[in-house]
Formats: structure tokens, sequence, C-alpha cells
């Protein structure tokens, strides 16, 4: 089908100016990058301006670990359950550079942690996280709440 | 309002200060910076009871969480997920001493802890009761089925006066009484119920078979009995026409809800007075009636009393027939009960026996646990709960007095239910003449 690419590299520049350079193999874990790779647009530098260098730095990481061949499938379990273990604005960040660039199981795994990390809020709380106005009357939230009483306990 | 703008390329920048707030998702600009999809996606990731609490959080999430949509999309993850506990739905009373204030209410247990500490009911780790339904149309309800979360309950005095059905969703605690059916008459029926979903429509159906003729020892002429169903779409009960299928089954026969169709044990009459027994099918989707084989050395065999039940997802069955001790006398000697499986649906050779049940008699076949083991209440002891199986554990000890009706199943979390309308019980309980 094609040439060998083993030797390819593709050169990336996050949003903070700072560049990274991966070998193609280790790129298309991410669709989006794939995708101009397949299209011939991955030749120069490609610019992320939607993602941070600490952040393109964990998701090169994820995306090294997940191509090695070396790595056994509990250190691979290990390593994605510590990858995980982030504060609030690394997460957020993960979670929109897992979605732009698309790398399949990064992005899933993020959206369960936040997912797991929300389930038990209240709904003050997830208005503060996801910047949400509430648009409810005080009089129309209550007629919610108290039908519901069971789920706010 | 784009509330959630699909706009992640444009002018998304990261705040990387380093005095984030508690908004996670802080962000330049006022208007929602998560793509649509991706919200849906995580909240399609949350049980049942964190949702509900999560409609009020602003008019979109509530209307998005009510919608089809979600609810398909958080019913398919919920069942793509393979952790499915079993649990028991049972009815109960409350040690009142006057039996006509009793609460008789729907629990239901989940089982989580039987790998730990090997014990069903040791300790029961949630229960749901069934509210927002009339205390005495509660008394009667027994269970039909289930499906995608979704409990369908019957009463079993099904006349004019107390013709109800329930549908409930444990996840979102949300009961519906449904409207009376039409077929309504006067007295005791023989009737049947099954209950189903039909995923091309994405509705759940009801259908409810009444036998007119209670003559049963009049093989060779059964009246077909009369058909309604009822169809959650159109909160309707509608008759069918066509007649109704040739077999007779005994009153509130068991029924099971697999491979799209309900089955129900059933008779065919032959002539002369003979008969077959055979299982009925109903296709909820074509809406038509079936048959599926029984095992040939079963099928003319008097006396046997069967019951349909699952084992692993195949159709199964239990059945017990009663050798004739004393004729004279009419008293029964040995009874013979064995659970068979059908390996292979349609295909009558696939009938498997899987064990023989030697536990002498039983009233109530509750079902088949995970492990394989046959869960029954057996007569006569006070309506103690009794595994048997492979690794038979002997009787089990369930927390609570006599639980009249009692049911397992796997257990679904779920939203079915939340976008449909409350419907109010068509009419009070009235005293009155009779018909």
């Amino acid at each position: 089908m094609s040439s060998s690419k083993s030797n390819k590299i593709v050169k990336l520049e996050s949003s903070d100016n700072k560049t990274f350079e991966v070998e193609e193999a280790v790129a298309v874990q991410s669709e989006t990058l794939k995708n101009m790779v397949d299209d011939g647009c991955a030749n120069d530098t490609i610019p992320l301006p939607n993602v941070n260098g600490k952040i393109l730095e964990m998701v090169l990481g994820w995306c090294k670990k997940h191509v090695d061949e070396t790595v056994t499938g509990d250190e691979l379990n290990k390593y994605e359950a510590d990858f995980l273990d982030l504060d609030q604005a690394d997460l957020y960040g993960l979670l929109m550079a897992a979605n732009f660039l698309n790398v399949k199981g990064l992005l899933d795994r993020v959206l369960q942690r936040v997912a797991d990390m929300i389930k038990g809020k209240k709904p003050e709380e997830i208005r503060r996280i996801f910047n949400i106005k509430n648009d409810f009357t005080p009089e129309e939230e209550e007629e919610i709440r108290l039908e519901n009483a069971w789920a706010f306990d | 309002m784009a509330v959630f703008a699909q706009t992640v390329l444009s002018s998304l920048q990261l705040c990387d200060c380093e005095s984030v707030s508690a908004a996670l998702f802080h962000c330049h600009t006022m208007s929602d910076c998560l793509p649509n999809e991706v919200i849906t996606d995580i909240l399609s990731r949350l049980p049942a009871k964190s949702l509900i609490r999560f409609r009020c959080v602003s008019k979109e999430w509530c209307s998005l969480i009510s919608s089809p949509h979600f609810i398909a999309t958080h019913l398919n993850r919920s069942l793509s997920n393979s952790q499915h506990p079993q649990c028991l739905f049972l009815s109960h009373y409350d040690n009142k001493p006057d039996y006509q204030d009793a609460i008789h209410t729907f629990v239901l247990y989940l089982d989580q802890e039987i790998e730990q500490k090997g014990d069903f009911f040791a300790h029961p780790s949630a229960s749901i009761e069934l509210r927002g339904i009339d205390q005495s149309i509660k008394y009667f309800l027994h269970l039909v089925g289930s499906s995608n979360g979704l409990l369908c309950l019957a009463n079993m005095n099904f006349n004019k006066e107390r013709g109800l059905c329930v549908l409930w969703n444990p996840s979102i605690q949300k009961a519906i009484s449904l409207p009376e059916p039409n077929l309504q008459f006067c007295g005791s029926l023989n009737q049947s119920v099954g209950f189903g979903y039909e995923p091309v429509t994405d509705d759940y159906k009801l259908v409810r078979l009444v036998y007119r003729d209670t003559d049963f020892h009049a093989w060779g002429k059964i009246v077909p009995p009369l058909v309604e169903i009822y169809t959650l779409r159109t909160g309707i009960w509608r008759s069918i026409t066509a007649p109704g299928p040739p077999y007779l089954m005994k009153m509130w026969s068991s029924s099971v809800f697999m491979n799209g169709a309900v089955h129900w044990p059933a008779q065919a009459p032959l002539r002369q007075g003979a008969f077959r027994n055979v299982i009925v099918s109903f296709n909820v989707k074509d809406e038509a009636f079936g048959e599926v084989g029984m095992p040939k050395s079963l099928q003319g065999r008097k006396d046997l009393e069967v019951i349909v039940t699952l084992v692993d997802g195949l159709l199964a069955f239990v059945h017990r027939e009663r050798t004739l001790l004393r004729p004279y006398r009419n008293e029964f000697g040995n009874v013979i009960e064995a659970v068979w499986v059908m390996k292979e649906y349609g295909v009558a050779e696939s009938w498997t026996k899987l064990f023989d049940v030697c536990i002498g008699r039983f009233d109530r076949v509750i079902g088949f646990t995970k492990s394989g083991e046959v869960l029954v209440r057996k007569a006569g002891s006070g309506g103690r709960l009794f595994s048997f199986g492979p690794s038979s554990r002997g009787y089990l000890d369930l927390p609570i007095c006599g639980p009249e009706e009692i049911y397992l199943d796997t257990y679904v979390e779920s939203l079915v239910l939340l976008n449909v309308a409350d419907r109010v019980p068509g009419r009070q309980l009235r005293r009155g003449p009779r018909c």
C-alpha cells in the first residue's frame, strides 16, 4: 500500500509555541492528525492553537505508550489509571485536546473520569463547573426538586 | 441562544493562569464551550439518580435529559455495560396486625454482595418502594415482565372495578397506571398477559388474552381467546380483531419475553379430547401468534404443569408432573420435576434437560440465578425461598415476612418513562352493584 513510514517524523506546535517531534506511528493515534498525514498536509509543522504545551506533551506521552510494543497489558492499565489522576484544569484541557485530536481510547477514558467526578454533585456545583446559567425561576426549580425529592437526598 | 456551540476549533483559548477557580470548564467567553456531543456523552454515563437531579441545572439540560434520543443513548450504554446485577422484586407486608392495613409494596434487592458473602439476601443493598399508585390497587399487583428497566405489573383481579396495570421504572422512581382495558366481563376470568419491547418502533407492549368460555374440559372445542394490546406510545388498549390463537392457557399463565416474542405454556386440542402441550409465542412486532414445540417426550403427557422461564437468556421451562398414587382417592404421589432449556431457539430437537429438581413440592418458580440455580418458593414452608442446582444452598432466608409476589430479573438502569406524562387512573374505586 505504501512505503515504510517508520522513520517519518511529524512536527507539532502547541498554542504556547512549544514544538514537538514524534514518529508518524505515534501521531496517527490521533484520527485528526492521521487525516492530515493521509491528505499530505503533515509535511510542515502542524499548529495546534487550542492545545497548550503541557497538555500536548501528556497526549503524546499517551500515544507513545500505546504504540510501544514492550509495554505489557498490566503496565498499560496502571499507566492509564495514573494518567487520569489530574487536577481539574488539566482534566479540562485534556478533554478538549482528546476531543479535538480524536485520540479514541483517551477520549473515552477522560469522559468516564469526568462523569465519575460529577455524578454525586449538586445542580449548583454542576452549573459552576460547566459555567451554565440557571434559567429556571425559583418556583420552577422548586417544582422539579419536589417532584423528585428522592434524588436530592 | 446557542448555548452549546459546536466551536471547538475556533476561538477557544485555554486558560493557563494559575488561579483556576472552581469552574472546571472556565472559558474566556461566557457561552458554554463544550460541544453538545461531549456533554451528551458525559451525561449518558451517569446513573439515573444523578440525571434526575441534573434536570434542574438548566432548561436546556432538562429537555436534553428527557429527550427520547438521550433516553435511548443512555439505555444503550446501560445495556452494553456487562455488569447487570440480578435483583428480586417482591411485595411484602409491613407487619401490621390488621391484614387490611398491610402495606403492599414492591422493593428490589440487589445482590452485589452475593459473590463476596455468598448469601443472596444477607445484605440487601437497595430497596425501592413503588409509589404513586393507589394503595388498594397495589394489593393485587403481580409482576408480568420487565424490559429495559421497565417493569410491568398487572392486577390479578383484572375486572371492571380494578382493571389496572402499572408500568414502573425503579431507576427513576416513576410509575404510571394504564387505562382500563377494553375487554371487560363480569365475574372472574381466565386471562393471561405478557409484556415485551419492540425495538423498531421503540415501544413497550402489553398483550392480554381473555377466555370467555371457561369450560376447560371441552378439549375438542376450545373457543379462542379475545386479544387486546396496550402500547406505551399510543397510551391506549387496542383489540385485535383476528381470531385468537387456538390454544388453551391456564389462568395467569407464566410468561417470558425473549427473541422478540412473549411465550406462554399452553395446550393445543387434538381430535377426540386429546391435546398437545405447546409453548405459544406472540411476536410483538408483527403482533402474530406462533408456536414453539416442546420436547417430544412431554408433548402428550397429561397433568403437566409447565412454568416458562429464562436460563441465561435461553427459553426454558420447569415442569411438574404428578403421578396418581391412589386414583380413587385422587391422591398424588411422586412429583417429577425437571428443568429444560432450548439451546437453539425454534429447534425442537435442541431441548435439553438440565437437571431434575428433587426438593419436593414447590408452588412457584422464581427464576434462575446467574450461577445456574433455580430459585423456587417451596410449598408449605411459609413462603421461604429455596435454591436448587449445581451448588445447592438449600433454604434462603428473606428478612421480610411472607413475600406474596416475588420475581427475579436482571436489573438495568434506564430513564424509560421519564418523558411520558403522568397518567391519572381513570376513576376512583367505587362500591356499588356489580355489572
